[in-house]
């Protein structure tokens, strides 16, 4: 009895020892070959659950009277799932008549999947909501079908599975393009993440996209966890106003296309604050639909935001703040006098006016009236480069103003003891000759004369929505490089300048101050021999409560080449729209209220 | 007495009463088994199609909230500058030029500039951070919840 069942014990003793020393033996293995662990854990992990990532709806941008600039739209991505297949024609069909898909290209694509082991391929991107809407409800039975149309319906429902339709969300531009480019647009990595590209949407990208979770969402339905409240990403309220701002392109568009000018740029700025109101620039984009743009994008020189990122040479605009700068240090007053004989030699360098002609003896509001580069060069010698260039970096020229918008440039300002300055720099950088800067950074500079001497940190984000309550940013000062008294008196030099000049830029109604640039524009390597200019104006008011700074900048215009003639024109027409939008009232009631 | 005994002894060893004593045992376990299997899967089952609802609901909600999205920002399309312009246009509206406006004195008027932006309304918070265990724990698992319960002495009130 004993020895007819040992064989059998023998027997399974065997079978259990080998079975435990392959387990053993896999275990082994496992602990050596990391990369035979890892594989089998992602088995593993892969029947046990999926790891979702979730995309929080990327924060709206309101303009500052709460209109929606930009929003989050529902499209879909059209695709086909291969398993699901079962009539590759009917579905090329429904994609052709419901979605406007090229039908033999659907079906070639349904029909031949690019390998054996493809389950997904997607044959369109952001379709509109309307036409899967459609397809939808053309699909579904309604009670007003008889059985016939209901049973059709069911079996077209089965004759194209395998056509999925995957809802997300695209970034919109209700404006379209209307202040594209401060808002910028979001554009998508190479792994699909959306990104903030330029403007707004590039600076705050982290903030308005929010946190996208990862959730582990098991297979097993019973250990499925509520889904954890996802936050929005965090909206935004910009300084502009987008009546405001849509007037001033407008303007802009018209002075751009009258002038014959290579491009534009205003910028508006509430010198108190350092809001930019309105910042308009040629070209613009619709944003909503970037990619339509990709070749205007590509090109070399093609800049966004010419307001923050192009910089140029300023010309005569500048001498505003050489004249501050002066007064300020108080080596010029409105006593002071200069006799101009057209020529002056700085640092071994000559330099002449703008016609080449002298005006004899001149106040300090006759060398701004006139324009004399010859008189601020003079100017500039008086206060010497020391304190020249301390003025100028106190008025933020040659570094970036901190703006809270992508891509701001810093321009140059060459310094004494830099190997590329001489001493005549500071003779033709006083007429802002030989110094650059971008559009922003010269109205913010010069804004400290409309306010009393400080310049607030210019920004864009007015306020910020985060779980329903808004927060609005205080403004700040970023310098005060000259004095409340020195503001004042140049303004009113400035000011008294356009009168007397009865220049174009004068607006009816409202006292403002204001300076004309025309700068020459350097050939590299070989000087200021192009023949073009760029033209610039920059006016600020009403002169007693200043509200808004105007800064224009028209690039190479063809009808003339001098600031007075084509920039200052657009000032007023600027400042109509402005005080209309921004119910700023004529001087003469406002005294009256006050 | 002793018959008794006898009688009582012998009735009890019968073979045949032994083995229903023991088929009668092993139906009861059986039953036992067969009640608590029942009881295990109706909870188990239960468990899984709720898990599978929350799942649906869940992508619902998330369908809910895209559309809600789009809705606003087809909202804003509706509302944007060139529309509005069009329509007050088409209304027999014109845009003013300068010198046209008319300006009162109010003695006292302070313009109001701080609008508040139409912030998305606040997301409500769900009152449970995870759902109760009833809808997720297996019979097994509120047996040893029980048994705890029962085996963990009771806290006094205090005073």
């Amino acid at each position: 009895m004993k020895s007819e069942y040992a064989t059998r014990y023998m027997i399974l003793g065997t079978l259990f020892t080998v079975m435990a020393a392959l387990i053993f033996g896999q275990h082994v293995s496992l602990l050596f070959d990391a990369q035979k662990g890892k594989v089998l854990e992602e088995v593993r992990t892969n029947h046990l659950g999926s790891q979702w990532t979730i995309y929080p709806a990327r924060g709206l941008i309101f303009d500052r009277k709460g209109q929606l600039l930009a929003g989050n739209q529902l499209v879909y991505e059209v695709g086909v799932d291969y398993k699901s297949v079962n009539d590759p024609q009917t579905i090329a069909l429904t994609a052709n008549v419901f979605l406007g898909l090229d039908y033999y290209k659907v079906k070639v694509t349904v029909e031949n999947p690019p390998s054996p082991n493809q389950v997904y391929l997607p044959l369109d991107k952001r379709v509109d909501k309307e036409k899967i809407d459609r397809l939808e409800a053309y699909l579904t039975p309604s009670d007003r079908d008889d059985k016939q149309v209901k049973q059709e319906k069911y079996r077209l429902q089965s004759k194209i599975s395998g056509l999925e339709f995957l809802p997300y969300l695209e970034r919109v531009y209700p404006e379209k393009s209307t202040a594209s480019n401060i808002l910028g647009y979001v554009g998508h990595e190479d792994d699909g993440t959306p990104i903030g590209v330029f403007g707004v949407e590039g600076k705050y990208d982290n903030v308005l996209a929010g946190l996208p979770i990862k959730l582990w969402v098991p297979n097993e339905p019973r250990m499925v966890k509520e889904f954890p409240d996802i936050p929005e990403g965090t909206s935004l309220v910009l300084t502009i106003d987008r009546e405001v701002q849509a007037a001033v392109e407008k303007v802009l568009d018209r002075a751009v296309e009258q002038s014959g000018s290579d491009s534009g740029t205003i910028v508006v700025l509430d010198p108190k604050t350092g809001e930019i109101l309105a910042m308009a620039n040629t070209p613009r984009i619709d944003i909503s639909h970037y990619w339509d743009f990709n070749d205007m994008m590509n090109k070399k020189n093609f800049i966004f935001n010419r307001g923050v990122s192009a910089t140029y040479e300023p010309g005569s605009v500048f001498k505003v703040l050489t004249m501050a700068s002066a007064f300020d240090k108080g080596v010029v007053n409105n006593e002071t006098t200069y006799l101009d004989r057209g020529v002056i030699d700085v640092g071994g360098v000559t330099i002449y006016n703008w016609d080449r002609a002298g005006h004899g003896k001149q106040t300090m509001q006759g060398c701004l009236q006139y324009s004399l580069n010859v008189c601020l060069a003079w100017v500039a010698t008086q206060l010497g480069a020391k304190d020249f260039y301390s003025y100028m970096q106190s008025f933020g020229i040659g570094h970036t103003t901190g703006v809270d918008m992508a891509g701001e440039m810093s321009g140059i300002l060459k310094l004494p003891g830099d190997a590329n300055w001489t001493e005549a720099d500071l003779g033709t950088n006083s007429f802002g000759q030989g110094v650059s800067a971008t559009p922003l950074q010269m109205a913010s500079a010069i804004s400290a004369l409309a306010n009393d001497g400080k310049i607030m940190t210019p920004h864009i984000v007015r306020a910020i929505i985060k779980d329903g309550q808004e927060y609005f940013i205080e403004p700040s000062v970023s310098a005060m490089p000259i004095s409340a008294k020195t503001a004042r008196t140049v303004s009113e030099i400035l000011a008294r300048s356009l009168e007397a000049e009865a220049s174009d830029a004068l607006v009816e109604g409202y006292r403002i101050a204001g300076k004309t640039g025309t700068a020459e524009i350097p050939v590299p390597g070989v000087g200021y021999t192009s023949g073009e200019t760029n033209t610039s104006f920059v006016g600020w008011g009403p002169l007693d409560d200043p509200r808004f700074l105007v800064y224009i900048w028209l690039e190479k215009p063809s009808t003339s080449i001098w600031g007075s003639e084509v920039a200052a024109p657009v000032f007023p027409k600027v400042v109509e729209q402005l005080v209309l939008l921004m119910n700023i009232p004529p001087d003469r009631y406002r005294k009256a209220s006050n | 007495m002793n018959s008794i005994n006898r009688i009582a002894q012998a009735y009890q060893t019968t073979p045949w009463r032994k083995h229903l004593s023991m088929g009668m045992l092993v139906m009861v376990g059986l039953l036992v088994v067969i009640l608590a299997s029942s009881l295990y899967l109706d909870v188990t089952a239960r468990a899984a199609a709720y898990g599978r609802s929350i799942l649906i609901m869940e992508g619902e909600i998330a369908d809910l909230e895209m559309v809600n999205a789009h809705l606003r920002t087809q909202l804003g399309i509706l509302t944007s500058s060139a529309v509005m312009e069009k329509r007050a246009l088409e209304m027999g509206f014109r845009r003013i030029e300068a010198g046209e406006e008319m300006f009162l004195v109010v003695p006292g008027y302070v313009p109001i500039d701080q609008v508040i932006a139409n912030a998305p309304a606040k997301k409500i918070q769900t009152v449970a951070v995870s759902l109760p265990r009833v809808y997720t724990e297996s019979l097994f698992e509120w047996l040893k919840t029980q048994i705890q319960k029962v085996s963990l002495p009771k806290q006094e009130n205090g005073p």
